[in-house]
């Protein structure tokens, strides 16, 4: 209960941020929602199922593709959408045959899985425009309806990663939630107490793909414009990164974490010139001393209170 | 009615080792039976054997009246047994009550709503902590299961064998490493249980199996030496030397 009204109480503080008047904070914000979701995603197999994947961009970029291609080719929101999320759900599908190895191997076969991606967006120029990419995404409307302008956006973002982040927390807290703490913290336990524990982390891997194809929709939607940037290595490793700078299997962690690396790239750049050092050494010092993240840090806080 | 445990043939070879060589004996239901034997005898390989931790190298296991000679570990507990490690093997960021409903739910492969709360309704709850209070770490219930000392994790070890109400437990040198006390609790429970379950244990700890056995099964480098009542088996002359040495 007390986390709900915390969550409510930050949704509350976002959606003043349009009332800023300044559209560079709505845009900076609306990445954060939007790439704190892809985190997410990211979040979910590190933490609750002990896997870390690297190949969540594809899932992300291949929703984004599929909003740009059919929302360019005069399709309706209300179909280009469920389209592009079965589309990553699909690709969780096959690409979810790495769950049968795990370690190193798992981080290397998802790396595999998403440069193949990559390479499709880069060399199928008829389908995905190429290095130039796909521009001019329109914004979503259902029946006529819809946001007309950034702010509005901006809310409809909020909204829908609001209601991503209900969802998630729901499923990390369920019965196959549990199961999946379990094969985290024992697999061979879990084994021997009947579970098919290779089943549940393919589905959670699906579940994963489909957390990321909607921040891949949302992107898509907020940048109007989709390249194989959103498909870069780059993008997984960063959501790796955020999930982990935010720390602590919590559903705020990886907002924050991405809240970090997004106000460095997009405000500190401004002022330094090495700011990719920067984040790595912030990210050095979170793993060296902060090994519960930034959520850990609250915790810290409270314990050195007498 | 069928055996609960057949095994027949059993061998296991690692290189030119035979850890496990030919070893046949059945476990009738409601029995309690003790391998017993000295280090190196082959009892935790045969136990990894029936569990189906890896495969025989040939031979023949049926739990139950099915042959499960190639079946994996998870499908054989389907089955209805339920099984300790010798070294615990529990889920340390979990707490005790969570470790238990997820022992309460594998042996039909449950828990799979993504909707319904993982900690499990009012009679659930109550049952998980019933059988920790039954084991004896009621008082750690709630707590992270990290923190909990050796052998109350040994005890949380016992309580995830039988959270799925079994058929058969087998058990790998449940009091390994635990205080008189502890080891005393451990067999008190062992001995409690409902004649309905069948027990299969591998001890090296000659008073533990005594205590706890209405059979013993004995082996030495890898074959069954002797098999019956613990009387008898205590008046057996090959098993005095290979526990007593020669002398």
């Amino acid at each position: 209960m007390g986390r709900l009204i915390l969550l409510a109480a930050i949704a509350l503080a976002l959606a003043t941020v349009p009332m800023l008047g300044n559209p560079f904070w709505v845009g900076l914000t609306m990445q954060v929602l939007v790439f704190g979701l892809l985190a997410v995603s990211v979040d979910f197999m590190i933490r609750q199922v002990g896997l870390f994947p690297l190949c969540n961009g594809a899932f992300f970029a291949v929703a984004a593709y599929t909003v740009a291609m059919l929302e360019t080719g005069g399709w309706p929101t209300v179909a280009a959408v469920p389209a592009a999320i079965a589309a990553a759900a699909l690709m969780g599908m096959a690409f979810g045959i790495s769950v049968r190895t795990g370690g190193v191997y798992f981080i290397l076969i998802t790396l595999a899985f998403g440069q193949m991606a990559l390479s499709v967006a880069t060399s199928w120029t008829a389908l995905t425009g190429g290095d130039n990419g796909i521009t001019n995404i329109p914004y979503p409307a259902v029946a006529g309806v819809g946001p007309t302008d950034l702010s509005q956006m901006f809310f409809v973002v909020l909204a829908l990663v609001g209601l991503m982040v209900l969802v998630y927390a729901r499923i990390i807290t369920s019965q196959f939630g549990l199961t999946l703490n379990g094969i985290r913290d024992a697999e061979t336990r879990m084994v021997a107490l009947g579970y098919r524990t290779v089943t549940r982390k393919y589905v959670a891997f699906v579940i994963s793909s489909v957390f990321a194809g909607v921040a891949g929709v949302l992107y898509a939607y907020t940048n109007q414009f989709v390249s194989p940037a959103a498909a870069s290595l780059l993008v997984s490793v960063e959501a790796g990164l955020m999930a982990i700078l935010g720390g602590s299997g919590t559903v705020i962690g990886p907002f924050l974490g991405a809240t970090v690396i997004m106000g460095i790239r997009n405000i500190v750049s401004a002022m330094v010139p090495g700011w990719p050092i920067l984040m790595g050494l912030v990210f050095i010092a979170v793993v060296l001393f902060l090994p519960r993240g930034l959520v850990g840090l609250t915790g810290r806080i409270k314990r050195a209170r007498p | 009615m069928s055996a609960v445990l057949e095994v027949s043939g059993l061998t296991k070879r690692f290189g030119g080792l035979a850890a496990v060589d030919d070893v046949t004996f059945q476990v009738s239901p409601g029995e309690h039976c003790v391998l017993l034997g000295p280090n190196g005898a082959g009892k935790t390989t045969l136990f990894h054997l029936i569990t189906g931790t890896f495969p025989a190298t040939t031979g023949r296991i049926a739990l139950f009246g099915r042959d499960v000679t190639t079946m994996g570990a998870a499908a054989r507990c389907r089955l209805g047994v339920g099984r300790t490690f010798q070294i615990s093997n529990v889920f340390p960021t979990l707490t005790p009550v969570q470790n238990v409903l997820l022992a309460m739910g594998g042996g039909h492969d449950g828990g799979w709503s993504l909707f319904r709360s993982g900690r499990g309704d009012r009679t659930t709850r109550d049952r998980a902590e019933a059988l920790l209070e039954r084991v004896g770490i009621a008082e750690a219930a709630h707590t992270e299961t990290a923190s909990l000392s050796y052998g109350a994790r040994r005890q949380l070890e016992l309580a995830l064998a039988l959270a799925g109400e079994p058929r058969a437990v087998f058990l790998d040198e449940p009091c390994a490493g635990l205080s008189p006390a502890e080891r005393s609790r451990v067999v008190d429970i062992i001995e409690a249980l409902p004649e309905s379950i069948t027990l299969v244990m591998v001890e090296h700890d000659m008073d533990v199996a005594f205590q706890v056995a209405r059979r013993l099964v004995v082996m030495n480098r890898g074959r069954l030496i002797a098999d019956g009542s613990p009387e008898a088996v205590r008046a057996d002359a090959t098993v005095q030397e290979v526990y007593l040495g020669a002398a």
